[in-house]
């Protein structure tokens, strides 16, 4: 009778996958309320019912059981259970596969002393071990087949059998497709590394040739004003190579200190120009921001030809004074450099397109052309070279 | 009596520009090779102070080959000139101790305050 009422509960229950309570079940069966509760209680501790509570309402379902071994075999995962004494109790049927071994031929077999691929590793056996302690382990296992690495990412998950006893499942994922593709992407980037190295060094070795040969001519020249110009060249070329060397090794100049790469251009600017650090009084101050290498190329290049310019003319004939050259900015609100000296003043109506300078022109077109921004030049504080660019120029 | 110096440079027009500023800078010039073979050979003719040596030069032997040499062999002191700025050659090259190192192009202030601190005013 018991029996008989239970079974017609389930069958209530089967037909209403969205729950029902226990007045719902009293009011579709002959039986009363008290009687109803027990029977579901009965249910729930046999593991046949579930309850959930929605506001003051318990609402009862039948359990949604799924077998564990058909969950193991849609895995596309390698998983197996293994007992305490290492011994194989569940194993699914990609494993199987992979094994090409029949589920009886390895079924309660002990691991170490049968023969089965991933299982024998030492690392496996080590990841089974860990866990058994009570770890949960992942470790990446590289395992040869046919002259091939296949590679697997394995979970060993301690487990509670339902004997009470410890054991461990151990899901091995086959990452061999990924492990391949990050190897032919690591390939792919030394070769580049390779060939941007070759690059730099055929640009240097280029502009030492250009160099030699403006240096040759200053020898052949004996007019002063043609060895200045040849001088103010060579600087030119001198610093373009310091701009590549430093900026060429990294790729974004996020990576290198902006400060220090703007000190030691500076250096190498008084160093051409042998004017001491007692005579102009440098200050560099670049705000924490990440130019885009292209973008930094051409900042060095303005500032190599703006401080020369200063330098040849605020700092002539033993001047001394300040220089001081900030950086500020973003991305989205755009870069602003300044570039300020104390030295003597530049005439009020100095125009970098029309005063005929050379440096100033350079400074100008890069400024407007490659950075997309503008030059000014301010007088009424000191010298003030002011270039405004925008974030992400091209 | 002037100290000589050996430019080992496979390019003729540099390997000239570097004779010219080793003899502004008031040295003299032992010679000028485009090869590992053809360095050796002058030096063990000419036996110059010093060598000035760019790391990729003509033949089988590299700079860094050629500078071990010319110490192991016949005590000269040497200076690499490269257009190599990334780390790997230059830890080999620093490997073997050079007396001084300079990136190309070169700087004349570079090149002379090397020379003095190797062979002295």
């Amino acid at each position: 009778m018991e029996g008989e009422e239970i079974a017609r509960i389930k069958e209530i229950l089967k037909r209403e996958p969205r729950g029902l309570s226990i007045r719902q079940i009293t009011d579709q069966l002959d039986i009363n309320r008290n009687l109803v509760a027990k029977y579901l209680d009965m249910l729930l501790v046999s593991g046949q019912a579930e309850m959930r509570t929605i506001g003051v309402a318990k609402m009862y379902y039948l359990s949604q059981r799924v077998p564990i071994s058909a969950l193991m075999d849609f895995s596309s995962d390698f998983i197996v259970v293994l007992d305490e004494d290492f011994k194989v109790i569940q194993i699914n049927d990609n494993f199987l596969r992979f094994s090409k071994k029949s589920r009886e031929k390895i079924l309660g077999k002990t691991i170490g002393r049968e023969t089965v691929p991933l299982l024998e590793s030492a690392a496996v056996q080590e990841g089974f071990s860990e866990a058994l302690r009570g770890k949960e382990v992942a470790i990446d296992i590289e395992w040869p087949e046919n002259g091939n690495g296949l590679y697997f990412r394995a979970k060993f998950i301690p487990t509670v059998l339902e004997t009470g006893r410890m054991g461990v499942t151990a899901i091995l994922e086959d990452t061999t497709e990924i492990k391949r593709a990050e190897q032919s992407l690591r390939s792919a980037l030394a070769e580049k590394e390779i060939l941007l190295r070759e690059i730099n060094q055929r640009i240097n070795d280029n502009l030492q040739l250009v160099s030699s040969l403006v240096h040759l001519q200053m020898g052949a020249t004996n007019d002063e004003r043609a060895r200045d110009v040849l001088v103010e060249t060579q600087n030119r070329i001198l610093s373009l190579a310091f701009v590549y060397q430093h900026l060429g090794q990294s790729r974004n100049l996020g990576e290198s200190p902006l400060s220090e790469f703007f000190k030691s251009l500076v250096d190498s600017i008084f160093q051409a120009y042998r004017v001491s650090e007692e005579t102009i009084r440098t200050t560099i101050s670049v705000a924490d921001i990440s130019l885009p290498i292209h973008n930094a190329t051409a900042v060095g290049l303005i500032v190599n030809e703006l401080v020369s310019f200063s330098i040849r003319n605020s700092f002539n004939e033993g001047t001394r004074g300040d220089l001081q050259i900030v950086i500020s900015g973003g991305e989205k609100s755009g870069y602003r450099l300044m570039i300020r000296n104390t030295g003597k003043k530049f005439p009020a109506d100095l125009d970098p397109k029309t005063s005929g300078v050379l440096g100033l022109q350079i400074a100008h077109t890069i400024a407007t052309s490659e950075l997309g921004g503008q030059m000014r030049i301010m007088t009424d504080d000191g010298n003030i070279f002011l270039i405004t660019f925008p974030g992400g120029a091209e | 009596m002037i100290k000589k110096v050996l430019v080992i440079e496979d390019n003729t027009i540099i390997a000239l520009d570097i004779e010219r500023r080793v003899k502004m800078s008031g040295y003299d010039v032992a010679g000028k090779a485009e090869s590992g073979a053809s360095a050796l050979d002058i030096a063990e003719k000419t036996r110059p102070d010093l060598a000035l040596v760019d790391i990729r030069i003509k033949g089988p032997m590299d700079g860094i080959d050629v500078a071990k040499q010319l110490r192991d062999r016949f005590g000269i002191p040497f200076v690499f000139i490269t257009a190599y700025s990334d780390r790997g050659v230059q830890d080999r090259a620093m490997a073997i101790r050079p007396d001084g190192y300079l990136l190309k192009p070169i700087k004349q202030s570079d090149l002379v305050e090397t020379l003095k601190r190797i062979l002295g005013e």
